[in-house]
Formats: structure tokens, sequence, C-alpha cells
């Protein structure tokens, strides 16, 4: 008993491990696009200084904003390509059971379509003056509000759901033990709170499993973001419920049982 | 001489007939000992029985001291499930699930070199979607500055891809 105790809590604890490890990597993105990809507002500030600079000419000075605009609007897309990039090597490293990897595929295609319009900005950007340089921007900006938004809420939101997964396979296999268990108990002799007990906590795992199968429902159908990750929230919330309806199943057994 | 002579008659001794005829009788009639063969066999059961009382008490003191593992599959009480070491473990593991879906990272912020707090650029660009669906695209610009403005003052911070966007598309 002793050595299979040992065996649970090393392995759960490898599971919180791992939990931290991903916390660290679910949240990599933001950090490393703040930090390490970003223009800075001196940067921009550049562009006001061309134009009050009395000394150029007005053909340098509207050649060399151009070349500036050209320049700090091609690096704030690549710092967009770097989240790009980070949340494919994030979703891609995800690993999830068969009938959740076509909406892994899915979710990669999605990525892979924002790297190419991120490509065709770019590429666009060669071949325009300031003000098309400023309206490239302009789209940029509300394409991302519009589409990538939703597109990296719902990434995070699969990475985060299928995270889940292995709780469900743990609780699901608590389940089973718990249920012969207490089948075999109140074979020998009825308990009606210990019966009561394992009830709500079959339910509440009812509860959570279909959450969890509506989550990844939404997420399929490219429901918004807030949707999915409320579904998600609930079905953890329920399994947490279905632990504390296992803590009072395994007290009332620990009392049933001969000390 | 007469000596040597009497010795030398020692040699024409026999046993008397009837004598050497029930000395053999006896002889044959007695128990004989086991053919070698039949020994081999016994000696053979007797390793194993001594073999199985030994695997016997093995198997009982490993039952007894719970330290068998197939005691598990034997018994019907599964010992993990009243473990709760394990429970615990097991729903710490939830818990940290649920801290982890209850960051809400499109408005998280993270600070920079200077101690400037800026949005990030998901929540941001949150904040960009809201004005930009609200506002009319002659206000909107309007609006958006005001939202930068409290994001980021200081020259030297990094800004993110919105803001820069949004500075870059005027």
């Amino acid at each position: 008993m002793n050595h299979s105790k040992a065996m649970i809590v090393s392995a759960l604890f490898a599971l919180l491990v791992a939990g931290a490890v991903g916390v660290a990597a679910f949240r990599a993105p933001v950090a490393r696009a703040a930090v390490d990809c970003g223009i800075s507002a001196s940067d921009i500030a550049q562009i006001t200084a061309i134009q009050n600079d009395p000394s150029l000419t007005s053909t340098q000075e509207t050649n060399q904003e151009l070349a500036l605009r050209k320049t700090l609007v091609g690096e704030t897309i690549a710092c967009a390509q770097q989240e790009v990039q980070t949340l494919q090597t994030n979703l891609a490293s995800t690993t999830v059971e068969s009938d959740a990897q076509p909406l892994q595929a899915q979710l990669l295609g999605n990525l892979n379509d924002a790297s190419n319009y991120y490509d065709l900005a770019l590429t666009k950007l060669n071949s325009v003056g300031i003000a098309g340089s400023e309206a490239i921007a302009q789209e940029v900006l509300a394409w991302r509000a519009g589409t990538f938004l939703p597109l990296s809420e719902n990434v995070n939101n699969f990475i985060l759901w299928a995270q889940n997964q292995n709780l469900f396979d743990t609780a699901q296999t608590r389940m089973t033990q718990t249920e012969q268990v207490v089948s075999f108990l109140e074979n020998i002799s009825p308990n009606s709170a210990l019966q009561a007990a394992f009830d709500s906590a079959q339910s509440s795992f009812g509860n959570a499993e279909s959450e969890n199968a509506a989550a990844k429902t939404a997420l399929a159908q490219n429901l918004s973001p807030d949707q999915s990750l409320g579904l998600i929230k609930q079905s953890l919330d329920s399994l947490s419920t279905t632990y504390q309806n296992f803590f009072t199943v395994s007290t009332l057994i620990n009392n049933l049982l001969p000390q | 001489m007469k000596l040597f002579d009497s010795l030398k008659q020692f040699k024409t001794i026999k046993p008397d007939a009837e004598f050497t005829q029930r000395s053999r009788t006896e002889i044959l009639l007695s128990p004989q000992a086991a053919p070698r063969t039949m020994r081999g066999v016994f000696a053979f059961l007797h390793i194993v029985e001594a073999g199985a009382a030994v695997a016997l008490v093995g198997f009982f003191i490993l039952i007894v001291t719970g330290i068998f593992p197939a005691t598990r599959s034997i018994t019907p009480i599964q010992y993990s499930v009243i473990d709760p070491e394990g429970l615990h473990a097991e729903a710490q593991a939830i818990d940290m699930q649920i801290q982890l879906a209850d960051i809400e990272y499109p408005q998280v912020t993270s600070t920079v070199a200077g101690g400037v707090t800026v949005a990030s650029p998901a929540a941001l660009t949150k904040a960009f979607a809201t004005v930009l669906g609200a506002q009319a695209t002659s206000s909107a610009s309007t609006s958006v500055a005001a939202a930068g403005e409290s994001t980021s003052t200081a020259s030297t911070t990094t800004l993110s891809v919105d803001q820069a966007l949004q500075q870059l598309s005027h």
C-alpha cells in the first residue's frame, strides 16, 4: 500500500510540475511579444522629428518618413508573426486524443492563414507610399481585433481544454474504483449516507463530462472564446465538486472499515 | 606335531546339513532392502513436499503482511479509493487548472523596464475591437489615442504590436 501511495503521489507531483510548466508556456506569448519584439515610443517619435526637421527638403522629408514608416510597420508585423509562431508551437506540441486531432489541425490551419495574412501585408508594404503604409497599419490592426484575437483566444482555450483531459481520465479511473468499493460495501451492509455521497459524485462528474464535451463542441464550432472558456471553467468547477464528494465517500468508507 | 595335525583337521569341518538348510531359509525369508531406483523417486517426492511447504508458508506470510502484489486483485477494497493523499493530490491538480483558467490572459498586464505597466497585445486588441466597433472611423482614432494614453507614457517603453500599429496608422 505504501508503495502504491508513493507511486500515486509521485505521478501527481509530476502532473503538477507539468502543469506549472504549462502555465509558463501558456503565458509566454504575451510576455515575449511585449518585451522582446516591440518597438519603442521613441522609434515612433522619429517620424515627428523628420516631419519637423527644417533642414530637410520636402522630397527628403517624404522619402525619409516613408522609409522609416515602412521599417516600423514591417518590424511590427514581424513581431505579430512571432506571436503566431509561438501559438503554432504551443498548439502543435499539445498532445490530444485522436478525436480532438481534427480540431487541433483546424486551429493550426487557421494560424497558418494568419501567418499568410501577415506575409501578404508585408508584400503590400513594399509598393505603397506614406498613406498606404498608414492604411496597412489600420487594416492589420482591425484584422487583428476582428480575426486574430478570437483565434488566439480559441487556441489558448483549446490548449487549456486538452490539458484538462488527463484530469478527466484520472477522475474516471477513481470513479470506477469508488463504484466497485461502494457496491461491495452496499452489498454487505447498505449505508444510505455512503450511497448518497456516491450518487452526488456521479452526478457532478456527469455534469463535468457534459460541460467538457460542450466546451469541445464550442471550440469546434468556432463559437466565441468567452463561451468556450466559460464551459471549460464550468467543467473544472464540476470536477472540483466531484472530488469534494470523493472526499466525503472516502471518509465514510474509512469509518465503515474496521480500524 | 599333534597340535598341527589337529589344526589341519579344521579344514574339513562342515556345518550340519539341517542347520545349513534352516539358516538358508531364514535368510531368504528376511525383509530385503528396496531397489536403488525406488529410493530416488521417494527422495524426489520428499524434496517436492518440503518445497511446497516452504512456498505455502511464504505465500501466507506475504498475504498476512499485505506485500503480495495480487492482494489487491483478490480483495474487494481498492485502497487508493480511501487514500487521502492521492485524493488530495488529484484535487490540487484540478485547483491549479482552475486557477489557470481564471487567468484572463487577454487582460493580463506585463511590467517592462522602468516600472511602466503596459497592457498585453491581446488586451489592447480587445480594447481596439471595442473602440472600432462602437465608433465611426473619424472618431475612432481619437478614442484609440485616448486609450493609448492610459497605457504608455515613457518614450523608452516597448510598445505592443497593437499600440505600434495604432500609432503608425495616422
